[in-house]
């Protein structure tokens, strides 16, 4: 058992509590998702449990935590280690150990088990996960999905009581991301593990979870059964999001709200049948991009087969498909960074493109982000408007070491946008992001498509319908399907939004072609 | 003779990367015991003859070892070898044995000697850490490391080091292609210069960050321990620990050697021919490290 005795932790720089008198017990076999806006102490709740709270983090402390009859802040994380197994947002810098079968042996050889029996945890852990394939893999070689069941085989090598997972799948894709988490919830199942996942993507994890712990500035103000506590607490004003299913019956004024679409199902059909699809025509403008039986590859095998493509002004374009399908290589190619090695990409004269990477970090290097910004753009005016529109301005003068993951993205998305490039590519910007950063970004994305060309890369179905006019679906390095989003998406198994897969579940009168809300008439 | 043997040598090293007879697999901790010798007898010895031994000795062993590198290292030993050549011949006017003579250019027979022999040495060093690379990944070479009781923290922060560096690279590379995106200038030297301020900013940063975050991972996995148990001890046979014997027997023969009879002289005039003997000895010894081979029931 963990248990939180009015406990306060202050970091040695800062000058607020980052938690505030906790107070809790979490049981063994307990799945338990934290979940609040950023900077709201998640990270350091979790901290606290595994020891770097106090022991590599120090700071103030008042009260105390318990794992069983340990004593965190008199204890050693090694000793702690023993209970309590950590993985981290992003599965490169958790990999210490070159092969995956030397990763998972590592905590195991410091715990100074025998050969034998490490041999045999290994074998257990490798099994368990289904990765016993990957065993002699070099760490570098494998998938980011990979590397997370490579981290959660060393995490349970250990044989924990508790997992302890922050944002794990924030940096997967969604089908490794379903993967990880149906792991976990058979690991809580069949293993009793007590798992403590801090999550964003509320509609991934909160149907697993028998728990679900609200944070606002270091306070719990929500900690109970997911049902009762999303229906109490308005998650979208607090930053955190509802599954989307859950937000339409917000909408639609009911008090018990569905977590997924088969509880959507049964909760809201009778409801459903009056909801009406809101026409909107937009109007294009020259196109300012074509591209014409493009080819391209990295090797002898291509990563780029004929494909074809064209976008106008005023228009946001979607890429959707699975990973590997040649996504960031046909970004990099209309960038210029690669050429293709056959076919052309035909830009009109001074049109310029700018390309917003999947890290950040790559983006932001001096000591404040409006120094970033300023950098190569020397308009005052126009990088403090850029800024506001993305809900950073309050931000400036911090560093980007110091902001979550989302608000760095969006300070990159910023140092690209102002210079105001005519076609502005974003390789995977959701990544972090949480469901209030996201509508920024969505509302900041159809502003800036005016009078210029976006094309938004992203696996977020929920991003792509609220933010683009036309898809295309990328596979094996060509376009397989390519339309208007509401025909490309609507009655897709995968790539659309819980609310489409509802409403196609239902009655036939029903319009098939509502993606999200803002596609309702009436709504907002 | 020794044109002879130079030409023989550059025969080996250019058309030995297509002969291979066999892929034996060796103790790990044996190969690292090998490259050691091999390197400590190429760095004391400067005679052609020996290094030309201790040459034909790392071919053999190329030829019964997996060895794809050999070409690639190799390679870059045909570039320097220009280089030392022409260095040593053009700038080296020491030496009896006047060959021709003009201006401030006096090329004699003995620089000429010399520079090959450099040169030779340079080509048994490639090809023997061709044959290492070709053999042992990371992992071993960090193991072996374990197994010699270096410190543990510094063999962790040997294996971490050379685990990111590919991703700071690739991290590096992004950082200037978004540069470059946002319009950065790199037409001249200076600014090529000044562009790698930001870069330079980048890599440190996202460095120092990934630190805190990889101290985070090793604490949580409770490392530093002072419990810490090594999981896979190969130990060695004693056919294997023969080997290492006859590797220390080598080393300290040679040194007796060197001390006895002194080194070679390449001036006023090219020394006579060694002692045949002794070449074969350094021929032979190190080819011990075949009775390191690893058979599928070790």
């Amino acid at each position: 058992m963990i248990e939180f005795d009015n406990f306060s932790f202050k970091y040695a720089i800062s000058e607020d509590y980052a938690l505030k008198s906790i107070n809790l017990r979490i049981f063994k076999g307990e799945f338990v998702v934290v979940v609040g806006p950023s900077g709201s102490g998640k990270t350091t709740f979790l901290r606290a449990i595994n020891g770097l709270v106090p022991h590599y983090y120090g700071g103030k402390i008042e009260g105390r935590v318990k794992i069983w009859d340990l004593l965190v802040h008199k204890e050693r994380p090694s000793r702690i280690a023993k209970y309590v197994s950590s993985i981290f947002q992003d599965p490169e810098n958790q990999l210490v150990m070159g092969t995956v079968e030397k990763e998972i042996a590592f905590p195991l050889e410091n715990l100074g088990l025998e050969p034998r029996e490490i041999s045999k945890r290994v074998e257990e852990s490798l099994e368990v996960l289904g990765i016993s394939h990957l065993r002699h893999k070099k760490v570098d070689e494998i998938s980011g999905g990979e590397k997370q069941k490579v981290a959660i085989a060393a995490a349970i090598s250990t044989h924990p009581d508790f997992l302890l997972l922050d944002e794990p799948t924030s940096q997967l894709d969604p089908s490794a991301a379903e993967d990880v988490l149906s792991l976990l919830e058979r690991l809580n199942d069949d293993l009793g593990i007590g798992i403590i996942l801090v999550e964003h993507r509320m509609e991934r994890t909160i149907h697993r979870a028998d728990r679900l712990i609200v944070f606002r500035d270091g306070k719990i103000i929500g900690d109970g059964e997911p049902r009762v506590i999303v229906s109490q607490i308005d998650m979208d004003s607090l930053g955190v999001g509802y599954p989307q299913v859950a937000r339409v019956a917000k909408h639609m004024g009911m008090e018990y709200l569905p977590l997924t679409v088969k509880e959507a199902r049964r909760i809201i059909s009778h409801r459903a049948s009056s909801l009406k699809r809101k026409i909107i025509k937009k109007k294009y403008g020259q196109e300012i991009l074509r591209i014409e039986n493009i080819y391209f590859s990295y090797t002898s095998l291509p990563v780029i087969r004929g494909l074809s493509l064209r976008i106008r002004k005023n228009e946001i374009l979607g890429i959707i498909g699975s990973n590997g399908a040649g996504k960031t290589t046909l970004a990099k190619l209309i960038v210029g960074i690669l050429k293709p090695e056959k076919g052309k990409i035909i830009l009109p004269p001074n049109v310029r493109v700018g390309m917003v990477h999947q890290n950040p970090n790559v983006h932001l290097f001096q000591d404040t982000i409006y120094e970033d910004l300023s950098y190569f753009a020397k308009d005052e005016e126009k990088v403090k408007d850029i800024m506001k529109r993305l809900g950073i301005w309050e931000l400036r003068n911090r560093n980007s070491r110091d902001l979550s993951g989302g608000e760095r993205m969006l300070a990159a998305i910023a140092s690209i946008a102002v210079l105001e490039p005519e076609i502005l590519i974003l390789d995977e910007p959701t990544r972090g992001l949480s469901y209030a950063h996201k509508k920024q970004l969505s509302d900041f994305l159809k502003g800036y498509s005016k009078a210029r060309g976006v094309i938004l890369i992203s696996h977020d179905m929920e991003t792509i319908a609220r933010t683009v006019d036309r898809v295309a679906l990328l596979s094996e390095g060509t376009i397989i399907a390519e339309g208007k989003r509401e025909e490309i998406m609507s009655g897709a198994l995968n790539y659309t939004t819980q609310l489409n897969k509802l409403l196609c579940s239902l009655s036939d009168k029903i319009d098939r072609k509502i993606l999200v809300e803002e596609d309702v008439e009436g709504w907002n | 003779m020794i044109f002879l043997i130079f030409i023989v040598a550059f025969a080996l090293a250019y058309f030995g990367g297509r002969i291979q007879i066999r892929e034996m697999k060796i103790h790990k901790f044996l190969i690292f015991m090998w490259l050691i010798l091999i390197v400590y007898l190429t760095l004391i010895f400067s005679s052609p003859y020996i290094l030309f031994s201790l040459f034909l000795s790392v071919f053999v062993v190329k030829l019964f070892l997996k060895s794809p590198m050999w070409n690639t290292f190799l390679k870059y030993t045909v570039y320097m070898a220009l280089f030392i050549l022409l260095f040593n011949i053009l700038l080296n006017p020491n030496g009896t044995t006047l060959i021709f003579e003009f201006c401030w250019i006096r090329i004699t027979l003995e620089s000429i000697v010399f520079s090959l022999s450099m040169l030779l040495r340079l080509m048994v060093i490639m090809g023997a850490f061709a044959i290492f690379n070709s053999n042992l990944h990371m992992e071993d070479i960090i193991e072996v490391l374990e197994k010699l009781k270096f410190p543990s923290k510094s063999v962790m922060t040997l294996a971490l080091s050379l685990r990111f560096f590919p991703l700071i690279m690739k991290e590096t590379k992004e950082t200037m292609e978004v540069l470059l995106s946002r319009g950065l200038s790199i037409s001249g030297i200076r600014e090529k210069i000044y562009a790698r301020y930001p870069v330079i900013t980048a890599m440190v940063g996202n460095s120092l960050e990934r630190a805190i975050q990889i101290g985070e991972a090793l604490e949580v996995k409770g490392y530093p321990s002072s419990k810490r148990r090594m999981w896979k001890n190969h130990p060695l046979n004693p056919i294997q620990k023969f080997a290492i014997f006859t590797f220390i027997f080598t080393a300290v023969v040679s040194t007796a050697h060197l001390i006895v009879f002194g080194g070679f002289s390449f001036y006023p005039k090219v020394e006579t021919p060694e002692n045949y003997y002794f070449c074969i000895s350094i021929f032979i010894l190190p080819l011990s490290v075949f009775l390191g081979e690893v058979r599928y029931y070790d």
